[in-house]
């Protein structure tokens, strides 16, 4: 493809794209979509006419308590428009894709010459564009912040952009969900689970550190606290110490959406197509360079938070490294390992078994190619922390190499467990995640709620960790970190080694085609 | 086969032992033929046959497990962008966004398919005004009936003037009015030099148009080609009518024994039907013989084969 066409190429996706164009026409049609702005803005009226109702009523302020207090009134209308925001936005991308399965749309528009991208694009422009729609209709409602709460319009612009990134990713991970299930209660369930899940656990690291940063005089913090809608407007001028340099991040935050978008769209598009397609390829380059940038990133930047070593505090120790490790990559590994480790016997292609290991298959999404990819996925992680440990001059000593080892032992006993679920579910990849994911849920939430009844700094609390797919390898005892270790990595290999012995014969004798 | 003066490519479809396997099933063998510009290919089978799977794999929505398709010279599976371009698919289902006008849902698929901005309203009035949906131009899509959905959906295959159209069971649920004027639009498609694929197993939709038959059962294609040559090659015989404005009775009795001539059959005071397994000469001599004995023949004329029955008996060995 030439430059000229390549550009052309671009500008037919995003310029002029027919579903964008489609969509704008069948929404803005009747009169469906006033009700919902008129419903949208009595929100927003009702929420912040309570919190001014109940400033306005008190009584004896003085005019900077009064200011404060309206200050707040202001917080509280962010923290709303981002909840409705990123809510909407993903509900419009789910709706629209399944809407195209059931209705059959969508083997129209994949027999045309477009690439998958083009109709996801299309999909995802129609939202982001909604969900501007929505911050500008609660303009006047955000301008109370600058008339009375001592904001600037700059900082209600920077706001209102950095929940357009998060509406945008929300939207994204909408779309891929939406590639991969076939109901809309499903779609919407898991997505919005996602979405909770993820905020909860970044607005926790991120308040803790925008604080303990607040309280300490400097304004240094994970970038990822502009992405949590609610949480944006704390750490609107805070940054990103990458060595020597300061970086805002503003600019990290819309680097990283960009990357997270386009990572989920090459999965909304594998997803979308019943091939073995390019997409795939893309999607695990990506993977793995994500992998890598995001770990010198969060390795530099936000290891204390991770680490959970609490307000004002620094990351010390190598122990303390690999347990950040251990969790950054639990959390990563949480969100793909459920898709990598799961297959099915028949169907398409790229789904079905074909082997054990591969490497050779490592970029190409079939099942043999999985555990390679993993093993890549992890060892480029691994190179983007230590390199971000290099670049910020941290502990990175035998401890941390010792304790990091438990992170790929657990993950290869989950993939174990995912080839025993594919084994046990004949029917299909879904069943098998389904089940798969099913006793993730049962460890993280046993192993939660036992955490919660030991005390801190107990040896009960070292061994109930270990079972928690994020919170493994905080033991201080080298020798029970090595025991812990082993045991997962010996499971994981016995648990994939019979399960590939089973897969063989129920190929044998079911199928008699000779074995991939 | 037609060569394209500029591109040297050829313009026919050429299907080449299509297979697809799930687990241990075999959805479709195998599965190989040519058709040729102005071809109306019907693609008989029963439900599950594996006319759907087979229509999947050309139109590139589905990986053949084995074999695959050339269409102008292009791959379905390496080059299947150039083979979307140059087919319209229809599946059995219309597929149809319900929340725009008919001119608008042209429009987005015109627009995917890359018509030039500048004359995508003139494309659309063109396809309009061929399926007879001019004076629905402005109407919403949900307002429409079956009938006309169904053409609108043969109007959007047609807006990027596709080389191959694959027509999946397009007349199911459709009135007999609405399925009259799907085989007059079809027969006027053929004679603009489409090729044209459309499955059934509604047989007598197929039988008065289609220039060739395909019958699969259980995956695999039993019979190809004209439904009349299908028919000679399962029978060594074949039927002739003649009808006569006088002395049917007398040239039943002056056939029997002709060359060719098996056995004669007196339908009536003016028809007589013959069982003939001659060549076409002695078909030709027969004719000449009672002309010039004086017979006063009307009409003659091999019989049509029934398409229901060709495909009974050609079935009938795979569904045992």
């Amino acid at each position: 493809m030439t430059k000229y066409s390549w550009i052309a190429e671009q500008r037919r996706i995003y310029t002029e794209n027919a579903g964008v164009i489609r969509d704008f026409r069948s929404q803005m049609r009747t009169f469906r979509p006033f009700f919902g702005w008129i419903a949208y803005l009595g929100i927003v009226f009702l929420v912040t006419g309570i919190s001014y109702y109940a400033i306005s009523s008190t009584s004896n302020l003085q005019a900077a308590q009064l200011q404060d207090r309206l200050g707040q009134l202001f917080i509280v209308l962010v923290w709303l428009l981002g909840i409705l925001v990123s809510m909407t936005t993903p509900a419009l991308t789910i709706s629209s894709i399944i809407a195209e399965f059931e209705r059959g749309s969508i083997d129209l528009v994949m027999s045309a010459p477009v690439h998958p991208k083009y109709l996801l694009v299309g999909k995802l422009l129609s939202a982001y564009r909604y969900a501007w729609l929505l911050l500008i209709l609660a303009l006047p409602f955000a301008a109370t912040g600058v008339v009375m709460g001592g904001f600037t319009y700059m900082q209600v612009l920077q706001i209102f952009f950095c929940m357009s990134l998060q509406a945008l990713i929300a939207g994204a991970v909408g779309l891929a969900v939406s590639t991969l299930t076939r109901k809309t209660v499903n779609a919407l369930m898991q997505t919005y689970a996602i979405l909770f899940l993820g905020s909860l656990v970044l607005s926790a690291f991120g308040l803790t550190t925008i604080l303990s940063g607040a309280m300490s005089g400097t304004r240094e913090a994970p970038f990822f606290g502009l992405l949590v809608p609610g949480m944006c407007l704390f750490a609107l001028d805070t940054f990103t110490r990458i060595g020597s340099w300061e970086v805002p991040n503003w600019i990290l935050a819309t680097v990283f959406t960009l990357g997270v978008v386009r990572l989920l769209l090459l999965g909304a598009a594998s997803g979308l197509q019943f091939t073995l397609n390019k997409e795939i390829i893309g999607l695990r380059i990506g993977g793995l360079i994500a992998a890598f940038l995001v770990m010198i990133l969060l390795s530099s930047g936000g290891s204390a938070a991770f680490a959970g070593l609490g307000p004002g505090m620094s990351v010390v120790t190598g122990q303390q490294l690999a347990a950040s490790f251990v969790v950054i990559t639990g959390l990563g590994l949480l969100a793909i390992m459920n898709y990598l480790s799961c297959w099915q016997f028949v169907g398409d292609r790229k789904y079905l078994s074909n082997g054990f290991f591969d490497p050779r298959l490592m970029l190409r999404g079939t099942p043999a190619g999985n555990v390679p990819y993993m093993l890549a996925l992890f060892m480029a992680a691994l190179g983007g922390y230590v390199t971000g440990g290099i670049l910020g001059r941290m502990n990175l000593d035998g401890s941390f190499w010792l304790h990091m080892t438990w992170a790929p032992a657990f993950w290869l006993f989950f993939l174990g467990l995912g080839w025993w679920s594919s084994v046990l579910n004949k029917v299909n990849a879904q069943a098998a995640r389904r089940l798969q994911g099913a006793f993730l849920v049962i460890m993280l939430a046993v192993s939660s709620v036992a955490l919660s009844f030991v005390q801190a700094n107990t040896m009960g609390m070292e061994i109930i960790s270990v079972y928690h797919p994020l919170a493994g390898a905080v033991t201080s005892e080298a020798n029970v970190a090595i025991i812990h270790t082993s045991l997962y990595a010996a499971t994981g290999a016995v648990l994939l080694l019979t399960a590939e012995m089973k897969r063989r014969e129920i190929i044998r004798s079911s199928y008699g085609s000779p074995l991939p | 086969m037609i060569i394209e003066k500029e591109t040297g490519r050829s313009t026919v479809l050429e299907v080449q032992n299509l297979s697809k396997t799930y687990g241990g099933l075999n959805a479709v063998s195998n599965v190989s033929f040519t058709l040729q510009p102005g071809d109306i290919f019907g693609f008989i089978g029963s439900n599950g046959a594996g006319k759907t799977t087979t229509i999947k794999m050309i139109s590139t929505l589905l990986e053949p497990t084995a074999g695959t398709a050339v269409l102008d010279g292009f791959d379905i599976m390496n080059d299947p962008m150039e083979v979307r371009r140059r087919i319209g698919y229809m599946p059995d289902f219309f597929g149809l966004y319900d929340d725009v006008r008919v001119w608008e849902y042209l429009d987005f698929f015109a627009t995917i398919y890359r018509v030039p901005a500048s004359e995508r309203q003139g494309v659309i009035s063109n396809v309009l005004e061929l399926t007879d949906l001019t004076f629905k131009r402005d109407a919403m899509v949900a307002s429409l009936s079956r009938g006309m959905q169904q053409r609108l959906c043969l109007a959007r295959c047609l807006v990027h003037d596709p080389t191959l159209l694959l027509l999946d069971e397009p007349a199911s649920g459709l009135d007999p009015r609405a399925r009259a004027e799907l085989k007059e639009l079809l027969a006027e498609l053929g004679r603009m030099g489409k090729i044209i694929l459309v499955s059934s197993h509604i047989l007598p939709e197929l039988a008065d148009f289609c220039t060739k038959v395909g019958i699969i059962e259980r995956g695999e294609l039993l019979a190809f080609g004209p439904v009349n040559e299908i028919a000679r090659g399962m029978e060594a015989t074949k039927v002739l009518e003649i009808r006569l404005t006088d002395r049917a009775g007398d040239a039943s009795m002056f056939l029997h024994g002709k060359p060719g001539v098996n056995h004669t059959f007196l339908m009536g005071a003016s028809t007589v039907k013959i069982d003939f397994s001659g060549t076409e000469h002695d078909q030709v001599e027969l004719l000449r013989t009672l002309v010039t004995s004086g017979f006063p023949v009307m009409d003659f004329r091999e019989q049509g084969a029934d398409l229901e029955d060709v495909f009974l008996r050609v079935t009938k060995g795979a569904l045992n």
